[in-house]
């Protein structure tokens, strides 16, 4: 058991260096100056004497460290990062980590809330779309999954904000996060996540309620809710899996819906640096994501093994015939 | 775990989420919303724009326009909405002679921090600025500043005539005191009639009245300046009636407008110019005729309809969207004319084939029009003008750093942007049109306009150097370097419980001033 945890703790490390690799040359291969974006975005007046720009340009640089080698470059970043310094913004001048501090709980809290309703609608119109399969109900159920599938998320979301902030004035528009403002970004999150659950849990629990053991419970008229109740126990693996990768995907940056809503956390935080070429920022972001995706499926292949013994015992019988 | 264990967490999550819903619920109607938080909030003004403040501190990037914006900060000038230069901190301002200016300040004006604003104190404010803020050098580069007294300075300018009290009205050049270091709210130190109480980067600021303030105290105790990055959700906050003031309305929102007698929408003219730039190193773009072709087969004013809802009016050469040269709108191109525009290009020698293409040597005429941010509907529009007189037309959509790195390569034909066109008009023609111009993206080098510029430079006559710019702005649309279009649309979301907002041509920097309040809103 050891041995697994070491080889995928040294997994992880080995996946996290390949990614901050991956993600400077990408940085730097995406076009666009951010010395450029941070002097010309502002600029009033074009000037007739462009060698002082050019001067301020290179005085910027050589700030940043933009004049040395793309190596020497990568080099001090992880010598940062190694210091868990993920450098300043260039517009802002504050430190990476310090502004992502600040954003994260505001993603987090958007993020849990709305996994936990894509479980809660998974779940429930998951199971009630299988037991129910052929019926009105389970077709009803698999449009609604197809149309909300098909919806772009920004559509939604401006759909329902007109609805909720403009004709009904129950939903405020403003740049605060907020338990009050939470709700209508979460439900949007929610639905737009929620049908590939229902999908998941459906055809998992029609699996499962074809194997002979159910047949056989139920012709020996055992309870439905106890039948149903054990089918779902067998579809948790999948659903996990699937609310982890969910989970990744809405901690890394629900950008359009941060952004529709207004909502201040790291996606929509990301998506300005993106605009600004805020390299630090968009570094420093980007490495924080990797690494909780990384920690998220660690922590997924954890619970795996306690809800499943074969799993357990598959890689304990691994590390067994390695050694 | 029981099922009446998780029957109770279940009950508890839902329980949250209505709260959640219903937690601010203010009104059954968003204007009785709006009109009640007027009383209970004891008048705050909330504003939405795309941006926000970078930093607290003036002299860097994209900060002193939003707390002028916002009323933090002021310069020694301002412009008012006619474009007159008024007095702000100055008292006024004398030109004693060619190169000399004495400026008077106000007595007794004080930054938050109660530190006097005397001579000594603006003089060292805008050296810092010129020192550390690039965008201030075009400004403050030919001017040195020295204390007469303690109230008066003299200020030198290094060519003849020039026109300081404009350069000083700019918002580069806002007064606060140097020796602060603006790291935060605490320590940042400014003279406007709100002081900055709260500040979260790319999310808020907060500010409160001044109580030291020289001029009149405003009404409206408190401004919220916030970060709505979504055109469609900014619209959308005004609407619902807690925005009072939204920026930068997308002209596709402008349907949503439609009826609503809650939010007025302001359009003031903007004196900047949507404007095509050419680059005159592509082959196809060398010969003049074939620029004026292009510029001859744009109907304007169904493009003002087509990419600007008709927010905004033709103009066909670049300077004419400043208000004191609006008679040069149609002073080249009057009306659309795509007969001419065919006949330059059979003069060029690009002869239409079969397929209705024009080809030169067994080459097609084509051009890569590069847009970006709202500019897409407008690229589209210009595809299809150029696509009828033969041209191949392809727009390319994206964001600016694409344009940017094109321009690096040479490897672009076209490309969209708007430029100011208020200001000292030698400066802006210069940076513009002169060879070594920060604008000139397309290489434009002509002999007269050279020589225009120059005499432009060292003339001394107001009205002299205004016949000039005229000359200057003429022979630029005649040699087609650029397709001037209209001037980019400006739309301001308010409320109608607002009063005392004005509109100003430079809206960007003109929203908070003393004379607001807050009042009721129109029945919808």
């Amino acid at each position: 058991m050891v041995y697994v945890l070491v080889r995928k703790l040294l997994a992880a490390v080995l996946t996290l260096f390949c990614a901050t690799l991956i993600l400077f040359v990408l940085t730097r291969l995406s076009p666009g100056d951010p010395v450029k974006v941070l002097l010309g975005r502002s600029a009033e007046v074009a000037m007739s004497d462009t060698a002082a720009y050019q001067q301020k340009a290179d005085e910027l640089r050589s700030q940043w460290g933009l004049d040395q080698s793309v190596t020497d470059q990568y080099l001090r970043w992880v010598t940062g990062l190694l210091k868990l310094d993920l450098g300043n913004s260039m517009h802002t001048g504050r430190p990476v980590s310090t502004e992502i501090a600040e954003r994260l709980p505001a993603t987090a809290l958007l993020a849990v809330a709305a996994l936990l309703l894509q479980l809660v609608l998974g779940l429930v119109f998951g199971a009630l779309s299988a037991i129910s399969a052929g019926k009105w109900s389970d077709h009803v159920i698999r449009w609604i999954c197809v149309a909300l599938a098909s919806i772009p998320v920004f559509v939604i979301g401006l759909v329902f904000l007109l609805w909720f902030a403009v004709r009904l004035g129950v939903y405020e528009i403003s740049s605060e996060a907020s338990l009050s403002r939470l709700w209508l970004p979460a439900v949007t999150l929610g639905l737009i996540g929620a049908p590939q659950i229902i999908r998941v849990v459906r055809a998992n629990m029609l699996a499962e309620l074809g194997q002979l053991y159910v047949q056989s419970a139920l012709a020996r008229g055992l309870a439905l809710r106890l039948i149903i109740r054990q089918v779902m126990r067998s579809t948790l693996l999948p659903v996990l899996t699937m609310a982890s990768l969910s989970l990744a995907a809405l901690i890394s940056g629900a950008v359009v819906v941060e952004s529709i809503f207004a909502w201040p956390g790291i996606g929509k935080y990301a998506l300005d640096s993106i605009l600004l070429k805020d390299y630090p920022v968009i570094q420093g972001y980007a490495f924080v994501m990797v690494t909780a995706v990384i920690l998220i499926n660690l922590l997924t292949e954890a619970v795996y093994s306690i809800l499943d013994p074969r799993i357990r015992r598959k890689g304990v019988a691994t590390s067994e015939s390695t050694a | 775990m029981t099922f009446h264990t998780r029957s109770l967490i279940l009950l508890l999550l839902a329980t949250i989420l209505v709260a959640g819903c219903g937690n601010n619920a203010p009104a059954e109607h968003p204007q009785e919303a709006a009109s009640g938080n007027v009383q209970q909030q004891e008048q705050e003004l909330i504003i939405a724009g795309q941006e926000i403040a970078a930093s607290l501190d003036p002299v860097q990037p994209l900060t002193s326009s939003y707390l002028r914006l916002a009323g933090a900060a002021e310069a020694l000038f301002q412009v008012n909405s006619d474009g007159q230069i008024e007095p702000s901190l100055a008292e006024g301002a004398e030109e004693i002679d060619a190169n000399t200016w004495e400026i008077k300040l106000r007595p007794g004006v004080q930054f938050w921090s109660g530190a006097s604003v005397d001579a000594a104190a603006v003089i060292a404010s805008l050296e810092r600025s010129k020192a550390q803020d690039l965008q201030a050098q075009p400004f403050l580069s030919d001017l040195t500043f020295t204390a007469l007294d303690e109230l008066t300075i003299q200020v030198k300018t290094a060519g003849e005539h020039l026109p300081v009290p404009l350069n000083l009205s700019y918002y580069q050049t806002v007064i606060h005191n140097a020796e602060a270091s603006h790291d935060t709210v605490e320590t940042m130190d400014m003279t406007g009639m709100y002081r900055v109480v709260e500040f979260v980067p790319k999310q808020r600021l907060v500010l409160e009245i001044n109580e030291n303030y020289w001029g009149d105290a405003p009404t409206i105790s408190r401004v919220v300046y916030e970060e709505i990055s979504d055109g469609q959700t900014r619209a959308l906050s005004a609407l619902s009636g807690r925005t009072h003031v939204a920026l930068n309305i997308p002209v596709t929102s402008l349907p949503e407008f439609t009826g609503s007698d809650a939010v007025d929408i302001v359009a003031a003219p903007v004196a900047n110019s949507q404007t095509i730039y050419l680059n005159l190193n592509q082959p196809q773009l060398q010969d003049v005729r074939v620029r004026q072709a292009l510029s001859w087969a744009i109907d304007r004013e169904e493009l003002v309809l087509l990419a600007a809802e008709g927010q905004s009016v033709p103009i066909s050469t670049w300077l004419s969207s400043n208000p004191d040269y609006a008679e040069a709108r149609d002073a080249v191109y009057d009306r659309v004319n795509q007969e001419r525009a065919g006949q330059l290009l059979d003069e060029a020698g690009w002869l239409a084939g079969d397929d209705g293409l024009r080809a030169k040597d067994g080459k097609v005429l084509s051009i890569r029009l590069m847009t970006w941010g709202g500019d897409k509907a407008l690229g589209e529009a210009l595809q299809n003008y150029w696509s009828q007189i033969g041209i191949q037309a392809q727009v390319q959509h994206g964001d600016y750093s694409l344009i940017e790195t094109a321009r690096e390569s040479g490897d672009w034909d076209a490309s969209i942007e708007a430029w100011n066109t208020f200001g000292d008009t030698y400066t802006l023609l210069a940076g513009q049109y002169s060879p070594e111009g920060s604008a000139n993206y397309g290489s434009y080098e002509d002999e007269q306009t050279v020589a225009l510029l120059e005499e432009m430079r060292t003339e001394t006559d107001a009205e002299a150097k205004r016949e000039l710019a005229l000359q200057v702005n003429t022979r630029v649309a005649e040699q087609a370097p650029v397709i001037a279009l209209f001037p980019r649309p400006h739309l301001t979301a308010v409320s109608s419980q607002l009063e005392g907002f004005k509109e100003h041509f430079r809206q960007f920097e003109n929203v908070v001033k003393a004379d607001l309040s807050l009042g009721t809103a129109r029945a919808n």
